[in-house]
């Protein structure tokens, strides 16, 4: 079951060669470490391009997305293990 | 001895019709680890709508593109159902063109999962076209880890048909020798472009097969079909000569007609609840028609009932519009005069007979007003994304937008 979430969120990351890394994130009062992203990809919302990122822990997914405008991280939807 | 190619298409062609398999099901295969391997059907919504893009694990219990949930999970009960990121699809398609880009300038995507390449002329620098298909589908592996299907031929014709033949993951090469005998059996149906009505008018003429079409006299057919009974029996021989149209020839060409279409969340008969849905497709048709230069004169209301009856309305106006409002005025007033016998499942709206930039200068105080109006709220929907300033109705506006449109190219005046 995916939860639409739409929170702003903490999020520690790697800025390198015009590409970022997320590596953790915080929700919920803990700290979510990032295992794998498993996609990347860009949308706009207006003139703001936002750039979502599709992590997993190891047992949920989350998407995450990084406004290039506000430089604020929102989590966007989080879905449960599927059994 | 290829096919009789009459003087036409003198020149030996390489095309490629590149077939991305199950596009969107890849898509969030790849985006989520615990799906790989599973049957997954990416749909409408996670509770309703239909199956947009089944996976192959899915494929193999016999779910099918636009079949029910409930038909998909009575097939397959450990089905899991995945909501449509149009943004991530339009992405991943942006992605394959540049893949496809770097291979040859012509580029025509025919949708967001397919594209024909015309790779003629490109064998002293990449090899012959077999080779292009086997690094192509490697780069997109790579890079991408998406697999797809690739037909080559010497026309747009046989190389779509070409792809369609081995899934997933295949390479099928029609060389003009093969091409008679590829085509003798085929049925008809198996022909792009050929759909079901065509199939049945044909059977009636007692032609089944591609080789009974390529046979078939011209006068019968052009008795029947008018001026494209000569292209149904180019069809039957594998003969076409339309060219690979580049991507920047294709976003020049204007477009015929401006529509959304919504599929409600659950049916509603309710019609304060249906004219808030009618104005919203309105608005966005109208932000679409002015971003795009355009103006139209035919409005065409669309519902779908809960029992999947389709119809469309529509009515020619005395002059151009441009404005949700105006739009949303003829719509609303062609679905008034419409007795609804059940429940609406799908309300769609779009405007037709369209002129580019032929909007009038308005000349008086109140037009002038609104036109500054709906500029200054077109620049703050532009600057922060769309419907942050709208009408205080659609303030509980639907907000599932889970479908891709067919029509929708990069670059176009379709975001997503």
């Amino acid at each position: 079951m995916t939860l639409e979430i739409n929170e702003p969120i903490r999020v520690g990351a790697i800025f390198s060669q015009r590409c970022v890394r997320p590596v953790w994130f915080s929700w919920k009062g803990r700290q979510i470490r990032i295992k794998e992203s498993a996609y990347s990809w860009k949308s706009r919302e207006g003139s703001a391009v936002l750039f979502h990122f599709s992590v997993t822990d190891g047992q949920g997914l989350y998407e995450i997305c990084y406004n290039g405008e506000n430089l604020g991280w929102v989590l966007i939807r989080a879905t449960e293990e599927r059994g | 001895m290829g096919i009789d190619q009459g003087n036409r298409g003198a020149r030996m062609r390489s095309i490629l019709h590149i077939d991305m398999n199950a596009f969107f099901a890849s898509v969030e295969q790849r985006s989520d680890p615990s799906l790989r391997g599973k049957p997954v059907a990416v749909a409408g919504s996670e509770r309703r709508g239909v199956i947009l893009s089944p996976s192959y694990e899915a494929r193999a219990f016999g779910v099918k593109t636009g079949m029910q949930y409930h038909e998909a999970k009575r097939l397959c009960p450990e089905i899991t159902f995945v909501p449509a990121s149009p943004g991530k699809y339009s992405h991943a398609c942006r992605q394959l063109i540049t893949i496809w880009e770097r291979f040859t300038p012509l580029v025509e995507l025919f949708s967001i999962d397919e594209a024909f390449l015309d790779v003629t002329g490109c064998e002293p620098l990449m090899g012959d076209p077999v080779q292009v298909a086997v690094r192509l589908k490697n780069e997109i592996w790579e890079i991408m880890g998406l697999t797809c299907s690739v037909g080559i031929a010497q026309n747009k014709l046989l190389a779509k048909l070409g792809s369609d033949m081995l899934k997933p993951d295949g390479i099928v090469l029609i060389s003009p020798d093969d091409e008679r005998e590829v085509l003798e059996d085929l049925p008809v149906k198996e022909i792009c472009g050929i759909g079901p009505s065509m199939t049945r008018q044909l059977a009636a003429m007692g032609i089944h097969t591609c080789g009974e079409l390529g046979r078939a006299p011209l006068t019968k057919l052009s008795e029947r079909f008018g001026i494209l009974g000569e292209r149904l029996r180019d069809m039957g021989k594998g003969i076409d000569d339309d060219p690979v149209i580049s991507r920047d020839v294709q976003d020049e060409e204007d477009s015929k007609s401006v529509g959304h279409s919504m599929t409600l969340e659950q049916d509603c008969d309710d019609s304060t609840i249906i004219q808030r849905h009618l104005l919203q497709l309105c608005e966005k048709v109208g932000r679409r028609m002015r971003r795009g230069g355009y103006t139209g004169r035919t409005v065409s209301l669309t519902i779908r009932y809960a029992d999947f009856h389709t119809f469309s309305r529509q009515q020619r106006l005395p002059r151009s519009v441009d404005h949700g409002l105006d739009i949303y005025a003829v719509a609303s007033s062609i679905l008034t005069k419409i007795s609804l016998d059940q429940a609406i499942r799908l309300v769609g709206v779009s405007v037709s007979s369209l002129e580019k930039q032929m909007s009038q200068v308005p000349l008086f105080m109140e037009e002038r007003k609104r036109k500054f109006t709906t500029e200054a709220m077109d620049d703050i929907n532009d600057r922060y994304g769309d419907f942050t300033v709208t009408w205080g109705t659609l303030a509980e506006r639907y907000r599932h937008e889970r479908v891709i449109s067919p029509a929708w190219r990069p670059g176009g005046d379709r975001e997503y």
